[in-house]
C-alpha cells in the first residue's frame, strides 16, 4: 500500500511517499508523476522518509520520472531514504543516479 | 573481528612497553582489592601473620600464571583474551566448610576438585552452546556490571569492607570517581587510557591529605621484608570424597562467572560481535580450571575471571593481550616481596570502590547492548527478565538465601552472577522444549499481503533471537520474490484460482533461511544489474533487476525447478 501526499512551495512540488512501492503501487506513482509534470511542476522533491519498501518495478518508475523531468529542464531530488530502502538504492546503483539528501529541509 | 572505535589498542595490537607496564600497574591496583579479601578471609580462619603472607603470595603467584595462560591461549588452554583472574568471596563458604572439617590442607586439596570440575564444565558449555545464547551472555555481563557497581558502592561507603569505615571515605571516593570520569570523558589519548590509575592516585593522595597514614600500617610496611621466597605449599593437601559435590557446585558457579567475563571480553573486542564464541569460552574456562589446579598445588585461594578487570581494559581503551604478560610478571614479582604487597594494600578501599563504580557503567552497557542486539520472543523475554530479577535479588535477599538455600548450593546463591546465570541457563534449556527450528506456512502470491509475510518472518525471528537487521533483509527479499513470482507468472495458479507459495523458515546458530516452494518456473537470479538505459527501454530489465536485488539482499540464493512443475527458491541470510 502506497500513500502519496503532495504540496507545493513556489515552483517546487514536494511529494511524500508513505508505505510500499510494489508493482501495483508503482503504476499509481507513475501516473501521478506524469500528471504533476504535465501540470507544469518541473521541480520535484520526493520525501521517502515514511517509505519502507521499494521493488525493482518502483525503481524503474523513479528512472522514468527522472527522464521526463530532465527532458523539460526540471530537477528531481530524493530525501529521507533510510534502512532497507537505502540498502536497495545502494545495491541497485540508484544512489549514484539521483540527488539524495538526508532530510527534507536540506532538499528544499 | 573489527576493533571498536573506543579501543585504542585492540586484542592483537602491541602497545609500547611503557604503556603495557602502566596498564599492568593500573590493573594490579584495581585487582588489589580482591587480594585484600585474602587477609580478610585469613582473619576469619584465624591465620597468623606469616600464614597470611604465604596465602597472599601464593594467590598472587597463581593469579600471575593464570592471566598469562588465559592470554596465551596455547595447547587448547586459554581464550587468548586479556582476562585477569581474581579471588571471589563466593568460594569462601565451601572453603570454610572444608577447613572446619579437616583444616586448611583439606580446603586446598578440595580446590583441585573445583579445578577439575571447571575443565569438565568448560567442555559441557561448549557442547551446549545452543543454551548459552546471546541473551544468556548479555544477562551474565549485565549482572557482572551491576555486581561490580554494588560492590563498589559498598566499598565506597564502608559496608562489608576489610577495614573500618571512616567519616571521610565518601569524600575520597567521590574525588577519586570524579577524577576517573573527568579523565575518561573530557580527555583523550594517554590520560583517558590511565583514567582509572589517575583516579586511584588522586584518591590515595586525598586520603593521605585528609587522614594521613595510619602509624600501624607504616610500621607493618617497615617491618615487612623486601624479598622473601613464598613457602609453597604452606598448608598441604588432604581429600574428602564427601565434600566433592560442594566443590563441584563451586566449580559450576565459577564457570558461569567465567562465561560472563569471557563473553564481555569478546564483546569489548569486536564492534561486529554477534554471539558468544563458545569454543573460546571453553578454552577460557579450561584455563581457569588449570589455574585452580595450580592454586590447589600452591595452596592459593581459588580464582575466577575478573569481569571488572575486563571492564577496566575496555573503559581505558586497551584490550590488547600484551599487558597480560606484564601483569602476570608483575604479580609474580610481587609474590616475592612482602613489602610491596603491604604497600599495595595501603590503597584506601573507598578508592577501589570508586574504580568499581566507574567500571560498572561500561560493563552494564555492554550487557544491555548484547541483550538488545537480538529480537526477543516471550521465551527469551522470560529468560532475561527472570534471570535479572534473581540476580538482582542476591543483595536484598542475601540473608534469606543464606537461611533457606541448602548449604551445598551457597556458592551459587552467594553470587549475583552465578545465581542469575544459573536461572538464565536453566530457563534457556527448558524453553528449548517445543522450540522448533523449522516452520512452514502457505501464502497466496496474489492475495496474501506483505504484512502477513512480514508477521510470519518476524515471529520466527523473535523465536530464534535473530538480529533485527537480518530479519529485515529476509522480509525485503522474500516480498521481492513474491512480486517476481506473481507479476511474471512464474508461479502457477491451482484449480481454486490461487497461487500457493509455501514458505519454510529454517534457523540454525549462524543462518536464517527462507525457502519458497511453488508450482511453476525457477526465479531467474542475475549476477549483473541492468543498466539505466535498459531499465527505461526494456520492461524485462525490471525482472532482471529484481533477480539482482534478490541475489544481493540474501547472502546466498539457490533456485531450481523440475519437469513436474515444482520449483523452489532458497534465500539464506547469515546471522
Amino acid at each position: 500500500m502506497l500513500e502519496i501526499s503532495s504540496n507545493t512551495q513556489g515552483d517546487l512540488l514536494i511529494a511524500t511517499l508513505s508505505g510500499r512501492i510494489d508493482a501495483v503501487a508503482s503504476k499509481t506513482l507513475e501516473e501521478r508523476a506524469s500528471a504533476w509534470i504535465a501540470a507544469g511542476h518541473h521541480h520535484l522533491i520526493l520525501d521517502c522518509t515514511p517509505l519502507i519498501y521499494i521493488s525493482s518495478a518502483g525503481l524503474r518508475v523513479f528512472l522514468l520520472m527522472a527522464k521526463q523531468i530532465t527532458a523539460v529542464g526540471g530537477s528531481l531530488k530524493l530525501c529521507g531514504i533510510t534502512g532497507a530502502v537505502h540498502e536497495v538504492f545502494e545495491i541497485s546503483g540508484f544512489s549514484q543516479l539521483f540527488t539524495i539528501l538526508p532530510t527534507l529541509d536540506e532538499a528544499i | 573481528m573489527r576493533r571498536p572505535e573506543t579501543i585504542q589498542y585492540g586484542l592483537d595490537d602491541f602497545p609500547p612497553r611503557h604503556i603495557s607496564l602502566f596498564i599492568a600497574v593500573q590493573q594490579i591496583s584495581f585487582l588489589g582489592v580482591y587480594l585484600v579479601i585474602s587477609p580478610l578471609f585469613g582473619r576469619t580462619l584465624h591465620l597468623e601473620s606469616g600464614a597470611f603472607h604465604h596465602l597472599m603470595a601464593a594467590t598472587l603467584l597463581v593469579s600471575g600464571v593464570g592471566v598469562v595462560i588465559q592470554a596465551a591461549g596455547r595447547l587448547g588452554v586459554g581464550s587468548g583474551y586479556f582476562c585477569p583472574l581474581q579471588v571471589t568471596s563466593s568460594t569462601f563458604p565451601a572453603i570454610g566448610m572444608a577447613s572446619a572439617a579437616g583444616g586448611l590442607e583439606l580446603a586446598f586439596g578440595m580446590v583441585s576438585v573445583l579445578g577439575l570440575a571447571q575443565l569438565l564444565f568448560g567442555e559441557l558449555f561448549r557442547r551446549a552452546r545452543g543454551i548459552f545464547s546471546v541473551e544468556v551472555a548479555g544477562v551474565a555481563v549485565t549482572l557482572i556490571g551491576i555486581g561490580l557497581g554494588f560492590s563498589g558502592l559498598k566499598l565506597a561507603v564502608g559496608i562489608d569492607t576489610p577495614s573500618v569505615a571512616m567519616a571521610h571515605d565518601g569524600l575520597v571516593a567521590v574525588l577519586s570517581l570524579g577524577t576517573m570520569i573527568a579523565c575518561n570523558v573530557w580527555s583523550a589519548g594517554r590520560l583517558r587510557m590511565f583514567s582509572a590509575m589517575v583516579g586511584l592516585v588522586v584518591g590515595f593522595l586525598s586520603n593521605w591529605a585528609i587522614a594521613g597514614l595510619v602509624p600501624a600500617d607504616l610500621q607493618q610496611l617497615a617491618d615487612a621484608a623486601l624479598f622473601m621466597r613464598p613457602h609453597l605449599p604452606a598448608f598441604g593437601w588432604k581429600f574428602d570424597p564427601e565434600l566433592v559435590p560442594a566443590f563441584v557446585v563451586v566449580g559450576l558457579a565459577l564457570s558461569l562467572h567465567g562465561f560472563g567475563a569471557l563473553a564481555a571480553a569478546q564483546r569489548f573486542n569486536d564492534a561486529d560481535w554477534k554471539r558468544p564464541d563458545m569454543h573460546q569460552v571453553c578454552r577460557g574456562i579450561r584455563a581457569e580450571g588449570v589455574a585452580n589446579l595450580f592454586a590447589a598445588l600452591c595452596n592459593s585461594l581459588p580464582l575466577t575471571s575478573s569481569g571488572g578487570a575486563v571492564g577496566l581494559a575496555a573503559a581505558t581503551g586497551c584490550t590488547s593481550r600484551i599487558p597480560a604478560y606484564w601483569l602476570g610478571a608483575t604479580m609474580i614479582l610481587f609474590a616475592f616481596s612482602p613489602k610491596v604487597i603491604f604497600l599495595w594494600l595501603l590503597v584506601p578501599v573507598p578508592v577501589i570502590g570508586a574504580a568499581a563504580i566507574f567500571l560498572s557503567a561500561f560493563t552494564i552497557m555492554a550487557g544491555m547492548q548484547m541483550i538488545a542486539s537480538r529480537m526477543l520472543d516471550n521465551r527469551k523475554i522470560l529468560v532475561v527478565g527472570l534471570a535479572l530479577t534473581f540476580g538482582l535479588s542476591h543483595e536484598p535477599l542475601r540473608h534469606f538465601y543464606d537461611r533457606e538455600v541448602p548449604a551445598s548450593l551457597h556458592p551459587i546463591s552467594m553470587s549475583s552472577v552465578a545465581l542469575g546465570v544459573t536461572v538464565a541457563t536453566l530457563l534457556s534449556a527448558l524453553f528449548r522444549i517445543g522450540a522448533r527450528t523449522r516452520r512452514r506456512e502457505t501464502f497466496d502470491a496474489h492475495h496474501s499481503s506483505m504484512d502477513e509475510v512480514i508477521e510470519f518472518l518476524e515471529r520466527q525471528g523473535r523465536s530464534w533471537g535473530a538480529r533485527p537487521g537480518v530479519v529485515r533483509r529476509a522480509e525485503y527479499a522474500t516480498w521481492q520474490a513474491f512480486e517476481i513470482l506473481a507479476d511474471n507468472d512464474l508461479a502457477g495458479r491451482d484449480e481454486s484460482d490461487t497461487t500457493p507459495i509455501e514458505l519454510e523458515t529454517v534457523f540454525d546458530e549462524f543462518t536464517f533461511t527462507v525457502i519458497a516452494r511453488y508450482r511453476g518456473r525457477a526465479v531467474p537470479v542475475e549476477s549483473h544489474r541492468p543498466t539505466q538505459e535498459e531499465m527505461i527501454a526494456d520492461e524485462t530489465a525490471v525482472l532482471r533487476m529484481a533477480g539482482y536485488l534478490l541475489r544481493r539482499l540474501a547472502d546466498s540464493v539457490q533456485t531450481w525447478d523440475d519437469e513436474d512443475g515444482r520449483a523452489e527458491l532458497t534465500l539464506t541470510f547469515t546471522d
